[in-house]
C-alpha cells in the first residue's frame, strides 16, 4: 500500500515590518476579507502591538511585529488563503516586505516500519555513525535547492519523522524580494498570484516522492 | 477579562530553552505549541541581542533598550490538527457568466492537485452559496468549488463546499489613479 497522505496544510508567510494592532478580525471583515460571521465566531488568542494571533473555522493568523503568517489545514481554503493574503497587503501597500514564503507541510502514515525506516536510511545512511553512535537514528533532514525560475530565493525541505510508521515533510518555498521598500509588496502580490499553482505542485510532488522512498521500486 | 487587563497580569517572559537552527525563525513553519514562545522570543532576540533579559544593557551597565514583557501565550498548535478536516477529491475555480433569480451560470476550471480536465460550464442553484456569499453572487465573480470526503469524528460524508473570492473593494484613492490612467490613455487617441 502506498504511503497515505493523513493531513496537510498550507501556510504563508511575509517579513516585513509590521503592526500586529491592526490584525484583528473584526478589520479583516469590515474590509469584506472575511465573512462577519466568521469574524464575530473567531477565536482570539491576543491582539497586541507586538504580536496578534487568532482563528476562525479554516484560518490561524499570527502576527508579530516581522513576521506575518497565515496558515490552514482545510483543503477547499488553500486559494482562500492566497486572496487573504492579496487583500491585505492591497490595502497595507506601504507595508515593507522583504520575503515571502509559500509553505506547505504533509503528514504521510506509512505502511510498515520497514518501509518507515527505509525513507530515513536513504536519507540519511547510518554507515557513517556506526562507532560513534549505539543505534543512530535521524532526527530530521534539512534540504536547501536553488530556485528552478527567476526569483531570489531558494526551495527548502524538511524530513522529520514524527511516530513508528509517520513522516512529516514540510516544503518552503522562500522568495527574496527585491529591497527594503514599499514596492515589494506589489512585487509578493504578484508572486502570490502567478507563482501559486506552481508551488503548491512542486510542494506536492516532492512530498510525495520522500514519502514514496519506502516502496519497492 | 478584556486583553488590558489580562496583560497586566502577565509574568515576564521567559525562555525554556535557547531558540535552534531548526527553531530559527527563518524557517518560516506553523509554530508548534511547544515552540511558539521560543519562535517569539527569538523575534524578540534578532531585535534586542540580548538572551536571557528583555533588557539590553551596554559594557557601562546603560540601559540600551527595555522590552515591555511579551505575555505568554499558549497557542493551540496548526500541528495538532482539527478533529474534522475536509479531503478534497475536485477542485475549480468558477468564473460567474450569468445571474439568475435562483440560480447562476459560471465557468469552471480544475485547479489543485487534479487540475487536468476540460473547463466545463455549470448551473449552481442559489442555494449552494453560503447567505453571507450571495452578495457577492454577479457576473466576473470568482468561485472556488470543492467536492470530496469529509472526515470527522463521527464518520465520513460527502461533501461540497463553494467559497467566493474576497478582495478589498476599490479605494477612493484606487479609483482615483484609474481615471487619472484613463484620461491619460483617452488623451492618445
Amino acid at each position: 500500500m502506498p504511503p497515505q497522505l493523513i493531513n496537510q496544510s498550507v501556510n504563508i508567510v511575509i517579513r516585513g515590518s509590521l503592526n500586529p494592532a491592526i490584525f484583528h478580525p473584526s478589520w479583516l471583515a469590515s474590509n469584506k476579507l472575511i465573512k462577519h460571521n466568521e469574524a464575530e465566531n473567531a477565536q482570539i488568542e491576543i491582539v497586541h502591538p507586538q504580536v496578534s494571533k487568532f482563528r476562525t473555522e479554516w484560518l490561524l493568523l499570527n502576527v508579530t511585529t516581522d513576521r506575518f503568517q497565515v496558515a490552514t489545514t482545510q483543503e477547499p481554503y488553500y486559494e482562500p488563503l492566497r486572496d487573504l493574503v492579496i487583500g491585505i497587503f492591497t490595502l497595507l501597500r506601504h507595508t515593507p516586505v522583504t520575503a515571502l514564503g509559500i509553505n506547505q507541510e504533509f503528514h504521510y502514515s506509512i505502511e510498515s516500519e520497514k518501509k518507515w525506516h527505509k525513507i530515513g536510511d536513504l536519507l540519511a545512511p547510518k554507515s557513517p555513525w556506526e562507532g560513534l553512535f549505539s543505534t543512530p537514528g535521524m532526527l530530521n533532514v534539512v534540504m536547501r535547492g536553488v530556485r528552478p525560475d527567476d526569483y531570489e530565493g531558494y526551495i527548502l525541505a524538511k524530513v522529520e519523522p514524527r511516530e513508528i510508521c509517520g513522516v512529516d515533510i514540510s516544503v518552503n518555498d522562500h522568495y527574496e524580494l527585491s529591497s527594503v521598500n514599499s514596492g515589494n509588496v506589489n512585487e509578493a502580490i504578484n508572486i502570490l498570484q502567478k507563482q501559486w499553482e506552481e508551488s503548491m505542485q512542486r510542494g506536492v510532488k516532492m512530498a510525495n516522492k520522500i514519502a514514496c522512498l519506502g516502496e519497492d521500486e | 477579562m478584556n486583553t488590558i487587563e489580562a496583560l497586566k497580569t502577565v509574568s515576564m517572559f521567559e525562555p525554556t530553552r535557547k531558540p535552534s537552527l531548526f527553531d530559527h525563525s527563518e524557517w518560516p513553519s506553523i509554530p508548534r505549541k511547544e515552540s511558539l514562545q521560543e519562535d517569539l522570543y527569538s523575534e524578540v532576540n534578532q531585535h534586542s541581542n540580548i538572551t536571557t533579559h528583555t533588557r539590553a544593557v551596554d559594557k557601562h551597565g546603560s540601559i540600551l533598550l527595555n522590552l515591555k514583557p511579551i505575555p505568554q501565550i499558549i497557542a493551540p498548535t496548526l500541528q495538532s490538527y482539527p478533529k474534522t478536516n475536509f479531503k478534497a477529491l475536485q477542485k475549480w475555480e468558477g468564473f460567474v457568466i450569468n445571474v439568475f433569480k435562483n440560480s447562476f451560470t459560471a465557468r469552471l476550471k480544475p485547479i489543485g492537485i487534479v487540475s487536468e480536465g476540460p473547463e466545463q460550464e455549470a448551473k449552481i442553484n442559489m442555494n449552494e452559496i453560503d447567505e453571507e456569499d450571495q452578495t457577492l453572487v454577479e457576473p466576473g465573480a470568482v468561485f472556488y468549488w470543492s467536492i470530496g470526503y469529509l472526515n470527522s469524528p463521527s464518520g465520513r460524508t460527502r461533501a461540497s463546499l463553494i467559497r467566493f473570492r474576497r478582495l478589498p473593494a476599490w479605494t477612493h484613492h484606487d479609483l482615483k489613479v484609474a481615471e487619472e490612467e484613463a484620461s491619460k490613455l483617452k488623451g492618445l487617441f
